[in-house]
Formats: C-alpha cells, sequence, structure tokens
C-alpha cells in the first residue's frame, strides 16, 4: 500500500492469485490482510480479442 | 487543415526498416506527442522530419511544400535535444545567436531576436555566462532559444527535459506549453514520461516497432484504445489486464467471469465475439470502487465481485 497523498494505491490479491492495482481517491482506511469488495462499472472495462484487438461494446447501464 | 503532412515515410538502416510507412496530418499550431517503447523509431521519426536523416520513401510536405529534398537548413524546421548540444566555449548570447550569425542576419535583428527570446526564457540574467556556470534546466532554455531565434514554422523536441530532475521538469513542461501559446507554433514533442504526454497533447502518436498503433487526444486513447498494446502502454499504474474466457453471447450481451467468482455483462456492438473465446478483460486501477462490506444487491449497474484480500506489502 502506498500513500500518494490525494490518492491511495491498493494492491490486492484475488483467490486465483491474481494481483490488482486499485487507485482510490483520499487515504483509504484499508489494511494489509483486510478483506474489501470491489465494483466495477461495465462501462470502465475495456474489452480486447486474442489479436490484442479493441472489441467494442456499448455502455449502455442497466436500470437500477 | 493539414500543415505537416507525413505520406508513408520509410527509413531503413542497412537492410533493417525501422521505420515502416507512416501516414501522418498535423495541423497547424497543434502540439503533438510521439510515444512508445525504447527503440520504436521515435527519434528517427523526428530526425527524418528535421532532414537530419534521409527518408528510404515516402514524401513530407510542410505548408504545401514538399520538403522531401529540401536540405534540413531550409525546412523551417528548429530541433531541441535532450543532451542540448551547447558550445561549451560561447557565452549564453553566442550560443543562441551562433546561427544567425553565420548566416549573416541583420545586426539589429539579431540583437531583436535575442532580446525576444531571452525574455521568453528568462535568459536575461544569464547572457554572458558559459554554458558550465548553468544549471540543467537554464541550459535547456538556452537550447529553446537558439531554436526560437531561428523562427521556425515547426519545433522538434527529443525529449528536452529527461536530464532534469521532477521539480524542474514540472516548471519546463509549465514553460514550453506558455511558449506554444504564445508563439502558435507547431511542435512535435518525444517523452517517455506520461504525465508530459497526457497533459501537454493536442495529438498522442503512439509508436511500436516503426509503425502508428494510434493518434489521437490523451483522452480518447486512455479511455477507448484501438487495442491492448496502447491500452498497456498509457497510464501509470499500468491497466490490470486479466485473460479469461467468453461464458456466453445472449442477444448480443457477453457473459465474462471476473476473478473471484463474479460476472460482468457487456452489450456487444457487433458479433466479434463468442463463447468460448479468449479474450482479454480490462479495468484501470481507478475505475474500481472499493467497499468494505457486500453492497445492496439493488445496485445492478456495479458488478460486484466476491471479496477480496488485500496483499501485505
Ligand atoms: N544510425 C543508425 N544506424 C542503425 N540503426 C539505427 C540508427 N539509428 C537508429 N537505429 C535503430 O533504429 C531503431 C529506432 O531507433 P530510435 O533511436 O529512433 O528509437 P527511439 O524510439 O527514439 O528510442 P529511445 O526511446 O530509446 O530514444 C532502433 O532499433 C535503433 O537501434
Ligand atoms: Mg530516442
Amino acid at each position: 500500500m502506498e500513500h500518494l497523498g490525494a490518492e491511495t494505491l491498493l494492491m490486492l490479491k484475488t483467490e486465483g492469485d491474481i494481483t490488482l492495482m486499485v487507485k482510490v481517491d483520499g487515504v483509504s482506511h484499508v489494511r494489509s490482510g483486510d478483506s474489501v469488495s470491489l465494483g466495477v462499472r461495465p462501462e470502465a472495462c475495456q474489452l480486447f480479442n486474442a489479436a490484442g484487438k479493441t472489441v467494442v461494446f456499448s455502455a449502455i447501464a442497466s436500470p437500477e | 487543415m493539414t500543415y505537416v503532412s507525413l505520406e508513408n515515410i520509410a527509413k531503413d538502416f542497412g537492410t533493417t526498416r525501422v521505420i515502416k510507412g507512416i501516414d501522418l496530418s498535423i495541423e497547424q499550431g497543434e502540439f503533438v506527442v510521439f510515444v512508445g517503447p525504447s527503440g520504436c523509431g521515435k527519434s528517427t521519426l523526428l530526425r527524418l522530419i528535421a532532414g537530419l536523416e534521409q527518408m528510404s520513401e515516402g514524401r513530407l510536405v510542410i505548408d504545401g511544400r514538399d520538403m522531401t529534398a529540401v536540405d534540413s537548413a531550409n525546412r523551417g524546421v528548429a530541433m531541441v535535444f535532450q543532451s542540448y548540444a551547447l558550445y561549451p566555449h560561447m557565452t549564453v548570447a553566442d550560443n543562441i545567436t551562433f546561427g544567425m550569425r553565420m548566416n549573416r542576419v541583420d545586426k539589429a535583428i539579431i540583437a531583436e531576436r535575442l532580446e525576444r527570446a531571452a525574455t521568453m526564457l528568462h535568459l536575461q540574467p544569464y547572457l554572458d555566462r558559459k554554458p558550465a556556470h548553468l544549471s540543467g534546466g537554464q541550459r535547456q532554455r538556452v537550447a529553446i532559444g537558439r531554436a526560437i531565434v531561428r523562427d521556425p514554422s515547426v519545433f522538434l523536441f527529443d525529449e528536452p527535459l529527461s536530464n532534469l530532475d521532477a521539480a524542474l521538469r514540472h516548471e519546463m513542461r509549465v514553460e514550453i506549453l506558455k511558449l506554444h501559446k504564445s508563439l502558435g507554433s507547431t511542435m512535435i514533442y518525444v517523452t517517455h514520461d506520461q504525465v508530459e504526454a497526457m497533459t501537454m497533447a493536442d495529438k498522442i502518436v503512439v509508436l511500436n516497432g516503426g509503425h502508428i498503433e494510434q493518434v489521437g487526444s490523451p483522452l480518447d486513447l486512455y479511455l477507448k484504445p484501438a487495442n491492448r498494446f496502447v491500452a498497456e502502454f498509457l497510464g501509470s499504474p499500468k491497466i490490470n489486464c486479466f485473460e479469461t474466457v467468453v461464458q456466453a453471447v445472449d442477444k448480443g450481451v457477453a457473459i465474462l467471469p471476473l476473478p473471484g467468482g463474479a460476472t460482468v455483462s457487456l452489450p456487444l456492438d457487433s458479433a466479434d465475439i463468442s463463447k468460448g473465446d479468449a479474450v482479454t478483460l480490462a479495468i484501470r486501477p481507478e475505475h474500481f470502487v472499493v467497499g468494505e462490506t457486500e453492497p445492496q444487491k439493488s445496485k445492478r449497474r456495479w458488478s460486484w465481485w466476491s471479496t477480496l484480500v488485500l496483499k501485505p506489502c
């Protein structure tokens, strides 16, 4: 974990042992070893095919 | 309207083609930044535009004039190098005016241009000093001053700030942008610095292995990369990438598993991918929302993942 002042960089490890870098605003109270849930909007995802080319999708938000 | 036009430009060194057919249009007054991994051809492309290297193929047009066979000195371009390339035995003033004196420009014009450049770059107090007695930032200002007095139609910068410390780099970045605004000149700028590229450019050109991966505004490249290379090249820390397999495509909506067991649904624009295809899902570090507890299920806009454990570090 690294505090950069206005934002905090978290290094999270998922079950499959995949490491994620997550940047949050402000100072995070999350500590090493804590469990956290993580959300992502579909429109924030990017998708690439096996050749590395972007697969375009429309960022339609499903109703709440 | 296009001001600088690169048309299918190629460059061979011996039998190796290092620039592989570059097409690029630059508008007058645009600030264009070239980025790409080391060895991808940024400096070579800049040197081809400057006329310091001969093109193997293609055409260069500046302001409607075919410059392909025109001498470097007559192209109306000025280049600023990372290494400053100042004459150590000359004063700042003499370094700045050297080219004009060689070309026997009128003394009054020389004095006027020197005055203007020195004012813009805050160099008046140092005009009688030798480069050895200047800081790195001041030396780079002299090198920029030397380019300004040539009154070029295009400025070319090859990593001009990479020898400076972070604070100075920031200051010089602001200076160069001010200069760009007051001169209104077309500028092409090579950098390794992500922040420089994202904050300075009207248009970023991402180069890779001698060809262009994508051209666009910083935000467009960041949010709508044409491919994985561009997505991974821009952004610090790097975008998170997961190799995954399309779980299903239902009525044009692809379901993709996320690490931890959740899935995300993406409505596809075309039938590019189908069930079972290997794909890469990528998410920028700042595009996550972190919660300490499970969110309410009603928030269907979000794809929530199962709980993750913070890696001790
Ligand atoms: N004079 C030369 N003779 C032979 N090969 C060269 C010459 N100049 C450059 N090259 C090769 O051309 C390729 C592109 O080099 P170039 O200097 O343009 O890369 P670059 O993108 O500026 O890299 P860097 O980010 O490290 O400055 C490299 O593979 C380099 O080795
Ligand atoms: Mg270079």
